[in-house]
């Protein structure tokens, strides 16, 4: 199979279609640190932050957003 | 190690059909599955790569990847040489593919593994090729092990009966939706789209912690109306199911 290479500008535009509907979408695989961080769904608080070799966790004890209280998808405890 | 497959019935003479899989390979005696993991010896269906892993290693569980379960945390990795789709794409042909060196590794070595490098979380991912056709030794290990937590990174091409015995003993998986196309599956994977969409929703309704990816190919899979499509299926399950939209890299076979 022959295809180019995925830019970071395709997954931009995928990500853009997906998140009219999804609340969770991420740029995997990229060379840039963007559409890596989960933001709360309510309030918009970034929840957690991650580059390609950190990821820092605000989320509550049980996974819940430190400003509004909003709980995040996931298993965090 | 041996071990005898599961999933499998017997034909006439030595002859069987693998039923782990919807590919349900006829196999004579002495055949391969397309998958390289199952062997017919003299009318017994054999799990040949049991325990034998392509690579072993530790990493963030960010890389599986998986973005909201257990963020930060190591995770000990390790995969067969082996895989039961056979992708015009494939970003690790060479482990998943083509014959590629192993170790064995016991699931009580396995065990002691995880122990000595992941001792603040239990927990170990069965990823790099295709974990679902090392069926029968991640059950073992998981029905020996229940305080380790298991991660699957799969493709998701498994049947419902042998999937449903194996999903109690998981606890998070990501599952690659490679597009949302029959004649993709078909042409560029060898395989079908409806299995795997009815595994996701298998895996939503067991509660098993979900997440996606989408090797996103451009021209290939990246319609706006398949994007649409994924789009829609997806936020019916669950608008918060997180999903990786991960880039394709050129391969030179």
């Amino acid at each position: 199979m022959i295809a180019p290479a995925t830019k970071t500008e395709h997954i931009a535009s995928a990500i853009k279609v997906f998140k009219e509907s999804l609340v969770n979408v991420y740029g995997g695989n990229l060379p840039v640190s963007d559409f890596m961080d989960t933001l709360c769904r309510s309030c918009g608080t970034r929840l957690i932050a991650r580059t390609h070799g950190k990821t820092q966790n605000f989320l509550n004890g049980e996974g819940s957003c430190p400003q509004c209280g909003t709980k995040a998808y996931g298993v965090y405890a | 190690m041996k071990r005898k497959a599961m999933y499998y019935r017997n034909e006439e003479d030595t002859t069987l059909v693998c039923e782990l899989c919807p590919k349900y390979c006829v196999l004579t005696d002495g055949a391969l599955g397309g998958c390289r993991a199952r062997k017919n010896l003299g009318g017994i269906l054999m799990a040949t790569n049991y325990a034998l892993a392509t690579g072993l290693s530790l990493d963030r569980i960010e890389k599986k990847p998986l973005y909201h379960y257990y963020p930060g945390s190591r995770i000990l990795s390790l995969g067969p040489n082996s895989c039961n789709l056979q992708c015009s794409f494939c970003q690790n042909y060479q482990i998943s593919q083509m014959h590629a060196a192993t170790q064995e590794i016991s699931p009580e070595f396995l065990r002691d593994v995880i122990a000595q490098h992941c001792a603040e979380a239990l927990q170990v991912a069965f990823t790099y090729t295709e974990p679902l056709t090392w069926y029968e030794y991640i059950l073992d290990f998981a029905r020996e092990n229940p305080e380790v937590r298991i991660v699957l990174v799969t493709n998701g091409y498994i049947n419902p009966r042998p999937l449903a015995e194996l999903l109690p003993h998981v606890s998070a998986m990501n599952i690659d939706l490679k597009a949302m196309s029959e004649s993709f599956y078909a042409s560029e994977c060898r395989g079908h789209l409806e299995p795997v969409l009815e595994n996701i929703r298998a895996c939503v309704a067991a509660g098993v912690h979900l997440e996606l990816t989408f090797l996103l190919i451009p021209g290939l899979n990246d319609a706006p109306s398949e994007l649409m499509a994924m789009r829609d299926f997806i936020a019916e399950l669950n608008p918060e199911l997180p999903l990786h939209v991960s880039a394709y890299h050129r391969i030179i076979r």
